[in-house]
């Protein structure tokens, strides 16, 4: 039987700064674009699924900061040492604006990767994950490496979206091996209502499971939402929540999150994966 | 006559009689405790650092949101979130110590007596000198800023100055009507030397949900957006001062940096820079020694204050 590994300690693999270069640009859904990248060989970088890397989306000062933006996708491809790494991205404001223009051999300046990721308990034989329209992106990639490096593991997702046109990256994660279910808001697909509907009805029957493991990642309401639900059910469960930065890096200390514990933390650092109980809910506000 | 080609330009400089390899430093605040950006710059190269503000007690530091982007510019309202006096020897500059550049410690203080107790703690430590923060309010005269009155100001070096025999480097607010009237208070109070600008102070708001952006309301503004409000002020400053001036609000580039210079900066800092290009302070350095060569000088002190003007 293929031994389980748990992920690395994603903070030994030291932050770089290096150029990739646009492979694909395109549109996946009515306002999300997936960028795919080739990194450097001279550089390779070990990315652990959560973790993100912060991108300039303009040569000059507008925008001024760079954004950050999960891995979706990374693979090495090749004797080289080239890999390719995915980010899916939603067109919010200027930056991501400009990044829809980008084309084929666009060089990308990217400090990364970033942040503590994603950890799989040895004992977990279900995995559930819940996303809510982008919050697929670091999802997928934690999906692929259970799947990949664990036998025996139950990969479950549901992802949600507004409407059909917002639901994303289904068929991808059907073919890797994860179960998928869908809602939306509107029933244009799937279930109607919400992922925390789908959870709620759920949860008191999962919360029977031993070794289940649970993931979210989607907009502050959702996460909040997770929380409740999974705190009255006992269920473990970590989410991965975004904030607005600057450095990327721990050192302008501006994306601090209020935990219940433990004061401010950051969430370039200490995040962006978090235990769901670490947070104080009440405390966080909207992007 | 045997001509002596000069092959490698010297950026050293000494501020207040800190010997620096060269005139770049990090802006406090933007360049954490160093450790940060350990892997992706050679903190050796720099000619010094200025990491992030400490007081005597650990700060929490605002509730969020705390930054916001801005035209060619950000607002920040950190609130001077620090690790402490303590806890920043012990790690912090443990950490930095292994390297060759040298150390200066930006502390701060809400009382006359928080200032001189930090200095009074940090005089037994091996840094190469106190940058002070100034720009913060004193809580125990209803909050004016020590920065903004002369006599404050005054206090506040005059308190450093008598605990450390470490160089002394009043860092300034430009939120003041007449810069000359602070300079010559820091200056009699014992200054070494004199760094600006600091943030300048603005605000964003939110028009849909009719909020301020930033949780403290106002915040310090910083990057590209401040550079010819923190030049005119150098120039000021280096008017008028006796001591340095090291010159920080905006530099990118090397250019940036230079204009600085040429106005009366002896030395610069990158802060905001960082968040762009994480090796913004070595780029300054190496374009710095690219417009020595290629003006034919020697030394970068030559060209300190060469504004040719009327």
């Amino acid at each position: 039987m293929k031994r389980r590994k748990s992920i690395d300690n994603p903070q030994e693999a030291p932050i770089r700064q290096l150029t990739a270069r646009v492979l694909d640009n395109r549109p996946v859904s009515r306002r999300a674009y997936r960028l795919d990248l080739v990194m450097p060989a001279s550089d390779p970088v070990q990315i652990q699924p959560g973790q993100f890397f912060m991108i300039r989306t303009s040569p000059g000062f507008d925008p001024l900061l760079r954004r950050p933006f999960s891995v979706f996708g990374f693979r090495p491809v090749g004797e080289q040492g080239e890999s390719r790494l995915s980010i899916l991205y939603q067109v919010v404001g200027r930056g991501t604006e400009l990044m829809t223009g980008w084309n084929k051999g666009q060089p990308v300046h990217m400090v990364g990767p970033l942040g503590t990721g994603f950890t799989v308990p040895e004992s977990a034989r279900h995995v559930l994950m819940m996303a809510g329209g982008i919050g697929i992106a670091p999802l997928f990639g934690l999906a692929e490496w259970v799947l990949r490096e664990t036998e025996g593991v139950h990969v479950q997702v549901c992802v949600g979206g507004r409407s059909r046109e917002d639901v994303l990256m289904t068929r991808e994660l059907s073919a890797l091996g994860a179960q998928v279910e869908v809602t939306t808001e509107d029933g244009s697909m799937g279930m109607k209502g919400r992922v925390t509907d789908w959870f709620s009805e759920r949860v008191s029957h999962l919360a029977q499971e031993e070794n289940i493991m649970v993931y979210a990642c989607g907009p502050l309401g959702m996460l909040a939402a997770v929380n409740t639900l999974t705190h009255r059910a006992g269920l473990p469960c970590q989410v991965s929540i975004e904030a607005r930065m600057a450095c990327g890096v721990g050192s302008c200390l501006g994306c601090a999150v209020k935990t219940r514990e433990k004061g401010y933390q950051l969430v370039c650092t200490t995040g962006p994966v978090f235990d769901v109980t670490d947070i104080d809910w009440e405390d966080m506000k909207p992007l | 006559m045997i001509t002596k080609t000069r092959t490698q330009p010297d950026l050293s400089v000494n501020i207040g009689g800190i010997q620096l390899k060269n005139p770049v430093m990090t802006a406090s605040g933007t360049f954490g405790y160093g450790e940060e950006y350990a892997s992706l710059v050679d903190i050796n190269r720099l000619g010094a650092v200025v990491p992030k503000g400490i007081s005597l007690i650990p700060i929490e530091g605002n509730a969020p949101p705390r930054i916001v982007e801005t035209a060619a510019g950000m607002l920040n309202a950190i609130g001077l979130q620090n690790v402490g006096v303590d806890v920043f020897v012990r790690e912090k500059l443990s950490f930095l110590k292994q390297y060759e550049t040298p150390v200066i410690v930006n502390i701060f203080g809400h009382s006359i007596d928080e200032y001189r107790r930090l200095a009074r703690r940090l005089d037994s430590e091996d840094v190469a000198g106190l940058e002070v923060n100034i720009s913060c309010p004193n809580v125990q005269k209803g909050g004016c800023f020590f920065g903004h009155d002369p006599s404050l100001a005054f206090d506040v070096i005059h308190a450093v100055r008598r605990e450390t025999s470490h160089p002394v480097i009043a860092k300034l607010s430009p939120n003041v009507t007449d810069i000359s009237v602070i300079i010559r208070s820091v200056q009699d109070g014992g200054a070494d030397a004199i760094s600006l600008i600091n943030t300048l102070v603005g605000m964003a708001i939110d028009v849909d949900r009719r909020q301020p952006k930033l949780g403290n309301i106002t915040g310090g503004l910083s990057g590209p957006a401040i550079k010819p409000v923190a030049l005119r002020m150098v120039w000021q400053a280096a008017q008028v001062a006796r001591v340095p001036v090291i010159g920080l609000g905006g530099i990118v580039t090397a250019a940036d940096a230079l204009e600085f210079i040429i106005a009366g900066a002896s030395a610069v800092e990158v802060g905001t820079a960082h968040f762009i290009r994480p090796r913004a302070a070595l780029d300054v350095i190496d374009g710095m020694d690219l417009y020595l060569r290629s003006h034919g000088i020697d030394r970068i002190t030559d060209l300190v204050g060469t504004l040719r003007h009327e």
